[in-house]
């Protein structure tokens, strides 16, 4: 039990480690440019190259580049309904999931108000998800990459279409490819079919119609560029998108891989692997923080709901929206069946990968905002949550390819403020003092993620808007709703399911009542909290950059030793925890402390 | 609502809101 329930967390975390440390050489040498490329590669180069750019046209062509890339998945999903490989001639979706799901997948974060299976042609699954799954997780790689080259001092951060190219063609296509290949003798689909028609087991006469497409291609993308976005509803429970164990265990590295290889990158790029190193050390230690956590709280756990009372109870729950400020709930007595919860709480998970398997996965997708889920989020027991909202409302545990980082670099900038403010010395990274201006900057990067959640969070959770959409009225209510636009403002895109916020195609005669103000409001959430938290440090580190280096003194903050580690730690600890308990003690805390099990 | 109307006033506010990155942009330019 102990070997099964830990195995898969450490071997994970080990396993990833030892891969990364020499891949991410690769990834130094091919940024730094000092590879030579076949002939054609460099003809291609050659054409995208529009020259050396500073940080502002470096940031101003990220920035065109995306909203090109959002009007092109706009279009490509309204043109759903006259293009091929839509053999049940699906409509268009709703305008306002349209607009949703552009910008989902354009900032990385692949939060779906739809479901793959249901309203999406193959068409739309090829020509809309992978190019936004190949180029969306490029730019926060590219980001990173012009940071660094401003930390070294150069005036010229590089090209951001060659950097497009080099992480595409260098990085993401030949890893795709091999995982892909993977996957496919596994069992994932590989095909432009639309439909398997079957025969059942029950009677060969039973004719049963299965969704497929070209699943296979989709699913290494997916996961090495932390989108998460699955072909089917399911995600990764679903057994064409992660057929066995191995294949959730080469999903789940798969994942961690980039986030993982690029701050060691961070380090290499800069001639400074140990700081990195260091950096590395704190995020591993809270990826591993939230594992346990998760796991501890679910996988050895009983399922509160089958604890409750012995006997059936009704309880009046206030509620705005409900007729008179009050709602009935009766919850039916369930503690008498002869339940065995010694395997913890089994509600969504999927028993094929093992019992501890749902846990991790909840802790890692978060952790690196990847947003596949194999298991019901919204199922897991509910102080078990708490670790992957944290996840999100750190959002630098790796975090997401570049921008985890990025993210990770505000709090160094912050703990070495607050360290060289404590003992009366000017603050310095990199041997260049940290000014007024790359303190505001850092702090308006860092203030943007907690104003994205908390924000909405509050508008919806005092209007009809959340009300009517939330499946419980209590703290789990409450709990829906946070996590919803944590994970849009992480970038993240898992989501707790009770929400209703899928609208549909746009002919659907009985969408979700507040479906359109969801999409509108997750939509602008994920667009903000990805570029704002994005142009801020790459000014931040273009004027640090451009100051005079001075070198390591007696009374330097030293950026590569245990003390800094523990620096980092607390201060991101200390950051999170005044930010975001107090929405943790409304909603997660509260269902678990409270008397009705799952808020009523 | 009109359906070409709808798409024409999401994918505007979609543009709009690029470009109030971009103007954050020139904000980060003047700090």
């Amino acid at each position: 039990m102990f070997l099964n329930t830990w195995l898969l967390p450490f071997a994970l975390l080990a396993v990833t480690t030892i891969i990364a440390f020499p891949l991410s050489r690769y990834l130094a040498w091919v940024m730094d440019g000092k590879y030579r490329a076949p002939r054609l590669f460099r003809w291609c180069e050659a054409r995208l190259d529009s020259g050396p750019q500073n940080w502002k046209e470096y940031t101003a062509s990220l920035l065109i580049f995306c909203t090109l890339l959002f009007a092109l998945g706009f279009a490509i999903l309204v043109a759903q309904p006259w293009m091929p490989l839509n053999p049940d001639g699906k409509w268009m979706l709703a305008p306002s999931t349209i607009f949703h799901s552009a910008i989902s997948f354009m900032t990385n974060t692949n939060l779906q108000h739809y479901s793959g299976d249901q309203h999406l042609s193959n068409f739309s699954q090829i020509f809309f998800l992978l190019p936004n799954m190949f180029l969306s997780a490029a730019v926060g790689f590219c980001a990173l990459t012009a940071i660094v080259r401003a930390f070294r001092g150069e005036k010229l951060v590089g090209n951001f279409f060659v950097d497009m190219w080099r992480v595409v063609v260098y990085m993401f296509v030949p890893a795709s490819f091999i995982i892909g290949v993977i996957f496919l003798q596994q069992g994932s689909p590989m095909t432009l079919e639309s439909f398997a028609h079957v025969s059942t087991l029950e009677s060969p006469s039973v004719q049963q119609t299965i969704v497929v497409g070209p699943v296979a291609a989709v699913e290494p993308i997916k996961m090495l560029g932390t989108n998460g976005g699955g072909f089917y509803g399911m995600n990764s429970a679903h057994p064409f998108e992660n057929p066995t164990g191995l294949s959730n265990f080469l999903n789940t590295m798969a994942m961690m891989l980039f986030p993982f290889m690029l701050v060691l990158m961070y380090g290499r790029m800069l001639g400074r692997l140990r700081h990195a190193v260091v950096v590395f050390s704190v995020m591993l230690l809270l990826m591993a923080g939230t594992m346990v956590w998760s796991i501890y709280y679910d996988t050895l756990k009983p399922n509160p709901g089958f604890t409750g009372d012995p006997v059936a109870r009704t309880y009046e729950i206030p509620s705005a929206s409900a007729p008179g400020g009050k709602r009935i709930v009766t919850l039916p007595a369930v503690a008498g069946l002869p339940l065995d919860q010694h395997l913890g709480n089994l509600e969504g998970k999927e028993m094929r990968f093992g019992t501890s398997a749902g846990a991790t996965y909840a802790a890692v997708t978060v952790d690196v905002t990847c947003g596949a889920v194999n298991s019901e989020h919204d199922s897991l027991n509910p102080i078990a949550a708490i670790s992957p909202m944290v996840g999100m409302w750190l959002n630098c545990v790796f975090g997401g390819k570049g921008v985890g980082m990025i993210n990770m670099l505000l709090y160094i900038i912050i703990g070495i403020f607050v360290a060289g403010m404590m003992v009366g010395r000017t603050p310095e990274y990199l041997g260049r003092k940290i000014g007024a201006r790359e303190v505001k900057l850092a702090l308006i990067a860092l203030l943007v993620h907690p104003i994205m959640i908390l924000g909405p969070t509050g508008l919806f959770a005092a209007t009809d808007w959340g009300l009517k959409a939330v499946s419980n009225p209590g703290p789990h209510g409450f709990s829906q709703m946070v996590y919803q636009f944590s994970s849009a403002s992480a970038n993240n895109g898992s989501a707790f399911d009770g929400l209703g916020v899928t609208y549909g195609l746009a002919n659907n005669p009985s969408p979700a009542p507040e479906a359109i103000p969801w999409d509108i409001a997750s939509g602008l959430v994920m667009l903000f909290s990805r570029f704002l938290p994005i142009v801020a440090p790459i000014a931040m580190a273009a004027y640090l950059g451009a100051k005079k280096s001075a070198p390591f003194g007696l009374g330097t903050l030293r950026d590569d030793t245990g003390t800094f580690g523990f620096l980092l730690l607390g201060t991101i600890l200390i950051i999170g925890a005044l930010l975001f308990l107090p929405v943790a003690a409304l909603g997660p805390l509260a269902e678990h402390l409270g008397p009705i099990p799952f808020g009523g | 609502m009109n359906l070409a109307l709808m798409l024409l006033l999401m994918l505007g506010l979609g543009i709009l809101a690029m470009g109030a990155c971009y103007l954050f942009l020139k904000a980060c330019e003047k700090i």
